[in-house]
């Protein structure tokens, strides 16, 4: 997994700020459902992301969520979209 | 059929939250009403409205509120008050007997005024995610059966201006025939959104400014009324098979008694004298009392040139003899026009005024109607012997006019 930083930091902020968790608690390995994040949680927090990493996401929460465990799954999902519809890096896998 | 009565109640309202207290404020004629601040919107014309006192980040934590429209918010944070009133155990009872009928004309309003004005106004494509989920007309419902574990029927009905009335009545039965043992019945509104004002401005009805005291801008039944004010808030009540109230030892606040329902198919919006006198024909047939019976009418009472008439006719046609008798007054004249939380807020009043033997006046009615010709307790609060039973009318656009009785308990 090819992370970067920024994308898990900004995360970090959104989720903070969005359901008021203690940005400690914000690690790679933090599992959504530990940080009562369900699959709306997602849905709104995708609705950030979108405006903060000017992307789309197209996929329906269902297939986002069983795809998405852990903050640092998120933050993969997302530094795919931005390769994608970027073009800044090629993507290494297909989207899930 | 079992007996119905009423255990607990909540309310969000123009006059405060606690329902004794603003009970206290209708009996000295103080007004919630109020001129909203040019801030809000200088396109709007009318600026008479009823605000409820109400911050939902005191009530609810920043996630929970992004799921919540203002109309649930006053729905749960009701909901709360009246459970608590109840003194119910809620989790020493059966959930799959306890179910939830309410009543909204317009659910989401401030959900779905916002989404327009971010595709509309700002041509922005990005509309909240959860914008259905706060709009649908049902989530005030859905959020009070969810925070409880409520899973006997959730319902919410959505009849205008009877909207709550209705819940109440509907829920009432479902008790009566057994299929529940509890229901948490009420109604929420929350239509003070730029968009919904300028609906309503636009249909004339609404009322215009009292120059020298805003507050006193709705007249129900005065020669000068000039229309509604539309006001904000939630009432919702915990009704109680009353036998299973009496084995727990309940405080009961009143019997739910009647209930009647008859439809106005002439127009969209004029009220019949016809259909609304039947609506109290049959609550009154339902309840099996007689009109001299009832000790005060929480009327309709909007304060419109149409309404207050038709239901002055109304109440003559059902109570005959005993119409010139019986106290009535509007109490929307200080707490607004709360449409889908109208019928369960004035039902409320009607069973303090009940409880308390005193009856609220309608405020501001000093230009005597001819055609509104009954005793509208204009001069003030007014004391009365222990009644037996109370009415509150609720008539609706689209014509379903539901009336409720409560009697002593």
């Amino acid at each position: 997994m090819n992370t970067s930083a920024t994308t898990i930091e900004s995360l970090r902020t959104i989720i903070a700020r969005e359901f008021e968790v203690d940005r400690e608690r914000l690690q790679p390995d933090a599992k959504l459902e530990d940080l009562d994040i369900d699959s709306l949680g997602v849905i709104e927090i995708m609705f950030a992301v979108e405006e903060e990493f000017a992307i789309t996401v197209r996929h329906a929460p269902r297939e986002m969520q069983a795809s998405l465990a852990t903050l640092g799954d998120l933050a993969s999902y997302v530094d795919r979209l931005v390769a994608e519809q970027h073009g800044e890096k090629k993507a290494e896998e297909p989207l899930p | 059929m079992r007996r119905v009565v009423v255990t607990g109640m909540g309310l969000i309202s123009p006059l405060g939250n606690d329902p004794g207290a603003v009970f206290d404020r209708l009996l000295a004629g103080e007004s919630g009403i109020r001129r909203l601040p040019e801030s809000f919107n200088p396109r709007l014309t009318s600026r008479i409205v009823a605000p409820a006192t109400f911050a939902g980040e005191t009530r609810f934590p920043a996630a929970r509120l992004r799921m919540l429209d203002r109309v649930s918010q006053f729905a749960l944070a009701a909901c709360a008050d009246a459970l608590a009133d109840s003194q119910l155990a809620l989790g020493a009872l059966d959930k799959n007997e306890i179910g939830v009928a309410i009543g909204t004309g317009m659910g989401g309003a401030h959900a779905t005024d916002d989404g327009y004005q971010r595709v509309y106004e700002q041509h922005s494509d990005r509309v909240p995610p959860f914008t259905v989920l706060l709009a649908m007309t049902n989530a005030a419902a859905s959020w009070i059966g969810i925070e409880h574990g409520l899973r006997g029927p959730n319902l919410t009905y959505s009849t205008a201006c009877s909207s709550s009335a209705v819940a109440i009545g509907e829920a009432a039965r479902r008790i009566a025939h057994g299929e529940a043992r509890m229901m948490i019945a009420g109604g929420t509104e929350a239509p003070l959104t730029f968009g919904t004002l300028k609906a309503w401005e636009a249909l004339k009805t609404l009322a215009e400014e009292d120059a020298a005291n805003p507050a006193a801008s709705c007249k129900p039944f005065a020669l000068n009324r000039t229309g509604l004010v539309l006001g904000e808030g939630a009432a919702i009540l915990v009704l109680e098979d009353a036998e299973h109230a009496k084995a727990r030892g309940a405080r009961v606040h009143a019997e739910v008694a009647g209930y009647g329902l008859a439809t106005d198919t002439e127009h969209i919006t004029r009220p019949s004298i016809a259909g609304q006198a039947k609506a109290m024909t049959l609550a009154l047939a339902s309840a099996g009392i007689a009109p001299a019976e009832i000790g005060y009418i929480n009327a309709h009472g909007t304060g419109t040139q149409a309404n207050d008439a038709v239901e002055t006719a109304a109440i003559k046609e059902a109570f005959g003899d005993a119409a010139r008798g019986c106290p009535i007054s509007s109490t929307k004249s200080m707490h607004g026009h709360l449409l889908g939380a109208a019928g369960a807020l004035e039902f409320i009043v009607a069973i303090l005024a009940l409880q308390r033997g005193f009856v609220p006046p309608t405020a501001h009615l000093r230009l005597r109607d001819p055609e509104c010709d009954l005793d509208y307790v204009a001069e003030g609060a007014r004391a009365i012997d222990a009644p037996m039973a109370v009415m509150s009318n609720s008539f609706a656009f689209g014509g379903t006019n539901a009336v409720l009785i409560a009697r002593r308990a």
